[in-house]
């Protein structure tokens, strides 16, 4: 993997582990749950 | 930015959240430490590992997507991976909505960067009742930004002393101690305790499960 390639991955991860942690706070509505 | 900080620490409950997380620095500093040598010796540079520690800000995610990218493995997979490992954030946001949704959204995003394992449960042991309060930000960026720095620290220190910190030392264990110890303080009713149960019996029949699956082919070579 190339150097540019692994930034990219990195900066993709930041990103994914971002929306992991905020996933149900980042709507305006609350996202239902299931019962 | 002086000020800024000095006037931040002014706030008692900013302090508080520090204070109340000081006491598992020590474990995260052990398991950040691991962390930062297990990248190095997976592969990546240096600069690319601090990059790493830096933006991701998740150790395991950082540990699961190292071997794949040192194979090779599509971008998509490797984020996958992470979003698998991820999943538990996912639970905690939920726990963590009720306390937030009256903040703007840029603001919601910054506090929930924040977030790991110790620091939420640590925030629910304070603040039981899921309802905004005042003093809950800062007492969240308190715990947040101390346990961001201790992280940083160690990962960097473990990254730069990769060659000289033997994995074996099972250094990462204080973490996970650390983390045992502070939820089984917040289990406080029968259905929790079946759910710790049931998670530990989880967690052991999976590390029996990988045990024998990657002891298996050498036991075989050995016998033929």
């Amino acid at each position: 993997m190339s150097t540019l390639e692994s930034v990219v991955t990195l900066v993709g991860l930041a990103v994914v582990t971002l929306v992991s942690r905020a996933f149900f706070v980042i709507p305006e509505r609350e996202v239902p749950m299931p019962a | 930015v002086l000020n800024a900080l000095r006037q931040a620490w002014a706030d008692p409950h900013l302090r508080q959240g520090a204070r109340d997380l000081a006491p598992f620095a020590p474990g995260i500093a052990a398991w950040g430490i691991v962390t930062g040598v297990a990248m190095v010796q997976s592969g990546p540079t240096p600069p690319l590992a601090v990059l790493m520690s830096l933006i991701v800000y998740a150790g395991t995610a950082q540990l699961s997507a190292l071997p794949l990218m040192a194979a090779g493995a599509p971008m998509w997979v490797i984020w996958a991976a992470a979003f698998c490992v991820n999943l538990r954030f996912v639970i905690y946001s939920a726990q963590w909505r009720p306390y937030l949704a009256h903040l703007p959204r840029p603001a919601r995003l910054a506090i929930t960067s924040l977030s790991a394992d110790i620091n939420f449960a640590v925030f629910q042991r304070r603040w039981r009742e899921p309802r905004p309060q005042p003093g809950q930000v800062p007492y969240f960026l308190g715990g947040g930004l101390l346990l961001w720095v201790v992280w940083q620290a160690a990962s960097m220190i473990g990254i730069l002393a990769a060659g000289t910190i033997p994995l074996h030392w099972g250094l990462g264990f204080a973490g996970t101690l650390a983390m045992l110890g502070l939820t089984y303080g917040l289990i406080d009713s029968r259905a929790g305790w079946v759910a710790a149960a049931v998670s530990g019996a989880a967690a052991v029949a999976a590390w029996l499960l990988t045990e024998s699956l990657t002891r298996r082919p050498a036991q075989g070579g050995a016998s033929a």
